[in-house]
């Protein structure tokens, strides 16, 4: 076994674009031996779409330290779509995609897979992305999990996705910021917090539902926590909510949601709040927590549970302090006394 | 003329790549665009510049500006006003929410002092600053300890703060949709070309490495240029490195000549060819996969099965490595541990050379 790193971009980097680097079994031995990460950098827009599936004992598809988005869109690496891109993940093995934006940039042909399709046979993580601006007609999906393996963990946690909208089209098109898609999670471990998504819409006087977060099939295990979701909408005749969540099977894992209709399940969940009193700004989008903002401090400590879950989307550590952690993908840490318009306060404590 | 990056060696695992797919492609708007990206956003101290207000990147917000669709203006202390740069209109707003004029339905606001202050957040002064300096201005006393850690976490993790412009209370930024596009990318190297030696012309290449293309380019910095960015409070150290993209430099005997050599090593494992130029379209159907239609189901919700990564290949140990001429064999190709670009050598037809496989 063997630890394979990675760099792909257009300035002195191992490979130009993911689809080369994918197809290269990730420089690995295409065995499933390695464990394979590649890092991107932001030398260049990317404007691509690939499905990872090679073999590999574990896959890291992440941006480079010091390459990473800010919590804004532009600010990192990203995908900057001419025509829609979905990046599938779709092996045998543990995945990871962590870190990169994906800008549709109101590209309208999406396909079925979602801007991120999960459909492994492995464990998946799906975190820190930046996902934002479909258009057109047909089914659209920020994140779509339409497969596991009986036993897999898959974790969709710290996203911003906004702006998932279908603007065209009659029809039962579905939309939906993060959706389930699975005939049963049984004997699965779903973990879906502190994500954020905003403005998910279904246009064109259609039939099909609008949903911000999408899980209607029991499982064994079910984890819906520090959410946030707000201004689901549109003019369709099907369910327009923010979240649409079957938690029959398990309750106890569904906490701390907030929504701007009455959606949110679980205890210490708020409903109601307007998204105006919760994000800096939609227009630039910027939807770091505001001052005073009913999210902020209101969601519940995840620990270090699934890994990664403790850095927010600035990458602070929501562990680092002695905090309550917030509610969705930015934890609000400039939000905090003496260090109001500085995130970073608490890495600048250190000595 | 366009770029082909051919796979060499079949992938381990089954069903997936195939010796002499054509697994990515890059026409001139793609290329040309890659290198627009770089020239146009570059790097100082290994970052991207932007979010230091009072410092003029014209270059960088004529980008901008030809790509995006709105711009916004702080007016006030909470309020900003955005144009839309691509059909004209402008609505001034902030912390209260309105209907936007744009998407009917859609609820925009906002607060300008929090957007701003978390966009020029932390200690803007030390932007564009690398390790080593901020080392060193802490050990002489020049910035404070929170200083310090600051920047060098910010350093750490983030690509670079979204570029600002004007002034403190004054800012200018660029956002939403942007236009990719062939006609918008000639006009972005049309500004290039008027604010830099560069040439458009010079770069319908992807950028591969000194290992792989050895190329050097040479950017004659202007002395008016250097004057003119002076003025502007660029230095001139910064200067050259705005120019070359902040790629390795040298500086010649009148300190007015850059060489700058073209970073990558995006070559190996791969063949990359030249061929004659194809369109958008055409490139994602050079580059889809062989597929069959086969009964609707949760398996194959679109009702396709993919068969093969790849529906179009090369035979490039017959019909490219033939023609070439001494500078590489076959060997030279499969062997991973050498670096082989004989982008330079040929353009290739791709009606000669093009092979499509069959269910």
């Amino acid at each position: 076994m063997a630890v394979v790193n990675t760099t792909i971009g257009t300035d002195a980097r191992d490979y130009a674009t993911h689809t080369l680097w994918e197809s290269d079994d990730g420089g690995g031995d295409g065995l499933g031996n390695d464990d394979c990460t590649g890092s991107a950098y932001n030398d260049s827009a990317f404007d691509e779409a690939w499905t990872i599936d090679f073999d590999a004992n574990s896959i890291v598809q992440t941006v480079a330290g010091g390459e990473r988005h800010d919590g804004t869109a532009g600010s990192g690496a990203r995908i900057l779509a001419t025509t829609s891109r979905t990046i599938l993940i779709s092996g045998a093995n543990d995945i990871t995609v962590t870190w990169l934006e994906i800008d549709e940039n109101s590209t309208t042909n999406m396909n079925s897979d979602g801007a991120v399709g999960l459909n492994n046979e492995g464990d998946v993580t799906a975190s820190h992305l930046i996902i934002h601006d479909t258009s057109g007609s047909g089914t659209k999906d920020g994140i779509l999990l339409d497969g596991m393996a009986s036993g897999d963990t898959v974790a969709i946690i710290n996203n911003l996705i906004y702006d998932i909208a279908k603007s065209t089209g009659t029809g039962s098109a579905w939309v939906g910021g993060i959706s389930e898609d699975i005939a049963s999670l049984t004997d699965k471990t779903v973990y879906i917090n502190n994500n954020t998504i905003h403005n998910t819409t279904n246009s064109g006087v259609g039939t099909g539902p609008c949903e911000g977060v999408h899980v209607t099939t029991g499982a064994s295990e079910l984890n819906i926590k520090n959410n946030i979701v707000t201004d689901t909408n549109g003019d369709t005749s099907g369910a327009i909510d923010d979240f649409d969540i079957a938690i029959a099977d398990d309750v106890t894992n569904v906490s701390n949601n907030l929504s701007s209709d009455t959606t949110a399940p679980g205890a210490n969940s708020l409903t109601a709040k307007s998204s105006a009193n919760q994000f800096v700004s939609t227009s630039p989008v910027n939807l770091h927590l505001k001052s005073g903002a009913d999210t902020f401090e209101a969601g519940t400590d995840l620990g270090t549970t699934p890994t990664g879950v403790n850095l927010d989307i600035d990458g602070f550590d929501r562990n680092a302090g002695a905090t309550t952690w917030s509610m969705g993908a930015h934890d609000g840490d400039n939000l905090r006394g003496a260090a109001a318009n500085n995130p970073w306060y608490h890495y600048a404590q250190q000595a | 003329m366009a770029e082909w990056a051919i796979k060499i060696g079949d992938s381990k695992t089954p069903g997936r790549y195939q010796d002499g797919d054509v697994v990515d492609v890059f026409n001139r708007r793609r290329t040309r665009l890659c290198h627009a990206d770089m020239i146009c956003h570059p790097r100082v101290n290994g970052k991207k510049v932007g979010g230091q207000l009072g410092t003029a990147y014209p270059l960088l917000e004529k980008y901008l500006q030809r790509q995006h669709r709105y711009k916004w203006e702080r007016v006030s202390r909470t309020e900003v006003k955005r144009t839309n740069l691509w059909v004209g209109g402008e609505i001034v707003y902030g912390a209260t929410p309105i209907e936007d004029p744009d998407r009917p339905g859609h609820i925009i606001h906002c607060d300008a002092e929090e957007h701003f202050s978390f966009r020029n957040r932390g200690f803007p002064h030390l932007m564009g600053w690398d390790r080593a300096e901020i080392h060193s201005q802490f050990v002489a006393g020049d910035i404070t300890r929170v200083e310090r850690n600051y920047w060098l976490a910010y350093f750490d993790h983030n690509a670079g703060a979204l570029p600002i412009f004007g002034a403190d209370g004054a800012e200018v930024e660029y956002g939403d949709r942007m236009k990719r596009d062939a006609a918008t990318t000639e006009l972005i190297w049309d500004d290039i070309e008027t604010d830099t030696p560069l040439r458009r012309v010079d770069h319908d290449m992807m950028p591969l490495g000194e290992e792989a293309a050895p190329a050097l380019l040479a950017l004659a910095l202007l002395p008016e240029q250097a004057k003119r960015l002076r003025a502007q409070g660029v230095s001139e150290p910064f200067a050259l490195e705005y120019f070359s993209g902040d790629r390795e430099y040298r500086t010649g005997a009148e300190g007015d000549v850059v060489t700058a050599i073209l970073g990558g090593r995006v070559a190996r494992h791969f063949l990359w060819i030249t061929v004659d130029e194809f369109d958008d379209a055409e490139a994602e159907e050079l580059k889809a996969p062989l597929t069959e239609e086969v009964a609707v189901s949760d398996e194959f919700p679109d009702g396709i099965r993919i068969i093969q990564k790849r529906k179009h290949h090369v035979d490039w140990q017959g019909k490219v490595a033939a023609s070439l001429s001494n500078s590489a064999n076959v060997a030279d190709v499969e062997d991973r541990t050498k670096q082989v670009d004989i982008r330079a050598e040929e353009t290739f037809d791709r009606s000669s050379i093009q092979q499509t496989k069959s269910v």
